[in-house]
């Protein structure tokens, strides 16, 4: 009796040991890819930003950020620009040649630019006047053929399209932080002219912060962007080297608790 | 683009011409040579076919992006040049289709060389104000461009800023957004070809300058005063030109150019 349940047991186990492997390897295949997405997470919106970090774009980064309402326009333009590039590119990277795989990506990402312009001359007619010249010029905007040569055309669709959203934030919300302060220090309002890109109902958006006697110039011409981006990278540096250092206390204690044992 | 695709062509072209001569060489050596050439040519007529392909799919999709929002940009553009013209004419004082009714105008006293247009509104058929764009070349950094309505009797009914490069916080109060400096013209008269009271007040003028910027209303207060001075000279030859913006022939420019407040 005994022996023959063995082998069954043995065969069962066997069974349950295959299934277990899938799922094991599911649940792998699962956390990688979870690994992957935060990872292209933390490149997009800290560790690689293209505003602060890359330094791309930085031609409408501190042209069109004079006010929240400008950066949120061209934030959302670059947004959607990138995300439909990396999809589009990653879609099609199977077939596209690698001698002319640029002068491809330039294109589509052109195409799209000029869809994205056409369709906020339609419908967002106040923005499109503000923003001017440089809603065109997102295509030369580095970060967005960047991302397609180095991301998007070796991934997946899915990821490439999460790792545009995750860029796209990131540059997105560098603008509007920029047009928050520049908007404050130069008029003393928030929101100012919402209601040309969000339609009528918007104007109740419009903060007045502080009153302000006279503008402060500084603030809302070029040098002012300069500066504030100045002060945003220096931020940024300062708080990675205070976790830096926080990090190397940590492994210094460890190999402290380490030598203890030794000694014991 | 086409310029890569030129290229590719050029390469295949030029690929051909090194092929006619292997055919003179040395017979062993040609078929060798042969079969690598017709390797690399097909290479790039591939590579080429498929960047064409993408050329075709990108056009495509912008042209078909541009057909859905055609309409709508153009009504777009004729609201916005129907708001600047109703802020300068009151609404209520003309009866015709005021976007659709125009001359051109061009002259060195309208301060470019450019063509003008000029928007006449109409009640009854009697033409009773004129919108007219404009420019002033000297302001601070460079021209600024204007619209001005002027009541047939010679007085200014309404100014707006189009288009100018201002100096931000300082001149680009000229801007109704900004500042209602730009209403100080409405009602005013020009009295004789030099009035001296069309200056700014430290010039001895009636019209007030900003804190910081003179130059700036110094240029504005000089185009209107030229611009005003045209149109009751030339009044008469103007009103009696035919209409240039019926609308079958669709003229966006002015369209484009009046629609440019800022």
């Amino acid at each position: 009796m005994s022996n023959d349940i063995a082998p069954q047991n043995s065969n069962e186990a066997d069974i349950t040991d295959s299934s277990d492997e899938q799922a094991i390897a599911n649940a792998k295949a699962k956390a990688e890819l979870k690994a992957e997405y935060k990872e292209l997470a933390i490149q997009g919106l800290w560790k690689n930003n293209p505003g602060l970090v890359q330094l791309l774009g930085l031609c409408p980064l501190l042209a069109v950020t004079s006010t929240v309402t400008n950066a949120l326009g061209l934030g959302l333009a670059t947004l959607l620009v990138l995300i439909c590039s990396n999809v589009t590119v990653s879609a099609i990277r199977h077939w596209v040649p690698k001698e002319i795989r640029i002068p491809i990506f330039v294109l589509i990402i052109a195409a799209f630019v000029t869809c994205v312009q056409l369709l906020m001359n339609a419908f967002t007619y106040g923005i499109y006047q503000s923003l001017g010249i440089f809603l065109p010029l997102i295509v030369t905007n580095c970060a967005i053929i960047g991302r397609a040569e180095a991301y998007a055309s070796k991934n997946p669709i899915k990821q490439s399209a999460f790792d545009g959203l995750m860029m796209g934030l990131g540059f997105a919300i560098i603008l509007l932080l920029l047009g928050i302060i520049r908007e404050i220090l130069g008029q003393g309002t928030l929101f100012d002219g919402a209601n040309l890109l969000f339609g009528e109902w918007a104007s109740v958006l419009r903060v007045e912060v502080m009153q302000l006697d006279s503008q402060f110039l500084l603030a809302i011409l070029p040098p002012g962007a300069f500066i504030a981006m100045g002060i945003l990278i220096a931020l940024k540096n300062a708080i990675d080297n205070h976790i830096s250092a926080k990090k190397v206390v940590d492994t210094e204690k460890v190999i402290e608790r380490v030598r203890v044992n030794f000694d014991s | 683009m086409t310029d890569k695709i030129e290229s590719g062509q050029d390469k295949s072209e030029s690929t051909n011409t090194t092929q006619a001569v292997d055919l003179e060489t040395e017979n062993s050596n040609r078929s060798k040579s042969k079969v690598e050439q017709s390797a690399l040519t097909l290479a790039i007529s591939k590579n080429t076919k498929i960047l064409a392909l993408f050329a075709i799919a990108c056009t495509l999709a912008v042209g078909l992006v541009n057909e859905l929002t055609k309409d709508r940009i153009k009504t777009q553009e004729q609201q916005q040049l129907l708001r600047t013209l109703h802020s300068i004419i009151e609404p209520s004082r003309y009866d015709n289709d005021i976007a659709n009714d125009c001359i051109m105008v061009s002259s060195p006293e309208l301060g470019s060389d450019k063509i003008n247009t000029a928007y006449i509104a109409r009640k009854s058929g009697q033409a009773i104000a004129v919108a007219m764009t404009s420019t002033a070349p000297q302001g601070y950094n460079g021209n600024i461009d204007f619209i001005m309505a002027i009541n047939i009797d010679g007085t200014v009914s309404g100014v707006r800023v189009l288009k100018h490069q201002e100096t931000p916080g300082l001149g680009d109060k000229i801007e109704i957004r900004k500042s209602n400096w730009v209403n100080s013209f409405t009602g005013k008269k020009i009295l004789s070809d030099d009035d001296s009271r069309w200056a700014v007040n430290k010039d001895n003028g009636m019209f007030d300058q900003f804190t910081g910027a003179t130059i700036t209303p110094r240029a504005v207060v000089k185009g209107v005063k030229n611009t005003l001075n045209y149109f009751t000279k030339n009044k008469a030859m103007l009103l009696t030109r035919p209409n240039a913006c019926s609308k079958i022939d669709n003229t966006s420019t002015p369209i484009n150019e009046a629609a440019n407040e800022q």
